[in-house]
């Protein structure tokens, strides 16, 4: 959205100019909160204005009178956002479904990834993923039907865990990428010069590549997580971001090592893909773990400050 | 029910649920699951845990309420929620804004309105 809003006929300079401000400032303020206003919305309250200023001398005082009704160019802005993801289409088309799928192709950011992994107030278990077609775990939806929290037990996700709770939780996916790198480097000169890269259903491979290639694609699904989870945490994010980076780069990187433990398992005589299932299911449990560990010591921190500091009870129902 | 008119009366509730929330919370701090308890005791405000609880979450990040954990005498701690000092006033305001309108919606639909 770059096109100028007209000057109306009617309006002074001194109304234009104030105009414009408004208009240019409520551009800006949408394309900092990731979304664009239509052309036909910023007609409309183009319009509205010009209503308004119908019956006045169109001073700059007069729009700046008929600019208030519409609250800050912000506020304006924060609204049209809110509505953006309110609804089944996102800004520009970057969020939405296709043949009954949710897609997001919005640059992923770390608040939005927790957002997604971790939500025990949103009751849906499958949510939409953060970049692309399909959907992830919201593992605080798991958590919360598990029993293992509830979904009201911190107020601020993660918060009250403490720092160095947080800054632990990164010890986890760095030491399961280290331990990739020692299964690689103790076995790497052992593997053949083809090796399966892919398996069928009957557990059977169907694919082969180099040694070579297969390692380097196990480093992009099981390192790489890690170092944007390390970059997250040395960002300084909010814990429930950095919380979220570790679990994600856990779950990844344990995949990862189940996918090079089933091309060793192959190679060597084994039959049947149980490596992977069992990485497949690491994926899931291992970042549930973490983040309803976290969660739950979280909640007992706040427990101790209220119910240290107040000893009246609650009603019975 | 049409998806558009779904999506209307989903958005008409929300706001007068939140009213509802503070009109309870106005009476006395309640937990969670008490709030939607007392909420499914009136059909035209009943409303999910999934819709209770990111309320709930929103109006303790604007400052409206509080939480704080209580010992219950029946089980495990509870997280209570009350109305802040911004929330008494909010809960004020608004009930204000929603008599006003009701009288006005109740004259603007008249007899029209079908009542289930």
């Amino acid at each position: 959205m770059t096109d100028r809003a007209p000057v109306q006929p009617g309006d002074t300079p001194g109304a234009a100019a104030v105009i414009d401000e408004y208009f240019d400032r409520l551009r800006t303020a949408a394309a900092g909160r990731g979304t664009s206003i239509a052309p036909d919305d910023l007609a409309e309250l183009r319009a509205h204005v010009d209503e308004r200023l119908h019956a006045t001398a169109h001073t700059a005082a007069d729009a700046t009178d008929a600019l208030a009704e519409l609250g800050t160019p912000e506020a304006l802005a924060q609204a049209f956002a809110d509505d953006a993801t309110a609804g089944p289409q996102g800004p520009d088309g970057l969020v939405g479904r296709v043949l009954g799928m949710p897609y997001d192709v919005r640059p992923p950011t770390s608040d939005r990834l927790a957002r997604r992994v971790w939500d025990p107030t949103n009751p849906k278990i499958l949510v939409p993923k953060v970049l692309g077609l399909g959907w992830t775990v919201n593992f605080g939806a798991l958590a919360v039907r598990t029993r293992l929290v509830r979904p009201d037990d911190e107020d601020d996700p993660f918060t009250s865990a403490g720092s160095r709770v947080v800054a632990a939780t990164l010890a986890a996916p760095v030491a399961a990428a280290v331990a990739l790198g020692a299964l690689v480097a103790a076995t790497w000169t052992t593997l053949p010069a083809t090796v399966p890269t892919h398996w069928g259903l009957n557990g059977r491979p169907d694919g082969y590549g180099s040694p070579a290639a297969a390692v380097i694609a196990v480093g992009v699904i099981g390192v790489v997580p890690v170092l944007l989870a390390a970059a997250v945490h040395l960002r300084g994010r909010h814990p429930f971001a950095r919380v979220a980076a570790s679990a994600v780069s856990l779950g990844l990187t344990a995949l990862a090592v189940s996918i090079y433990a089933q091309t060793l398992f192959t190679v060597r005589g084994g039959s049947g893909v149980w490596p992977t299932w069992a990485g497949v299911a690491a994926f899931v449990v291992l970042p549930f773990g973490l983040l309803v560990t976290v969660s739950r010591r979280g909640r007992a921190a706040e427990q101790r400050r209220d119910l240290s500091s107040s000893p009246s009870k609650g009603t019975a129902r | 029910m049409t998806n558009a008119t779904e999506a209307a009366s989903s958005q008409l509730r929300k706001g007068v649920v939140e009213l509802a929330i503070l009109a309870l919370l106005h009476r006395g701090e309640a937990y969670g699951g008490e709030i939607v308890d007392r909420l499914a005791e009136h059909p035209g405000l009943a409303i999910s845990p999934g819709t209770a609880y990111p309320l709930l979450s929103r109006l303790r990040k604007s400052g409206l309420i509080t939480s704080a954990w209580r010992e219950s005498p029946v089980g495990p701690p509870r997280k209570y929620y009350r109305l802040s000092p911004d929330g008494e006033q909010a809960f004020v305001d608004m009930a204000r804004v929603w008599n006003g309108m009701k009288d006005d919606m109740d004259t603007l639909l008249g007899t029209d309105a079908p009542h289930d």
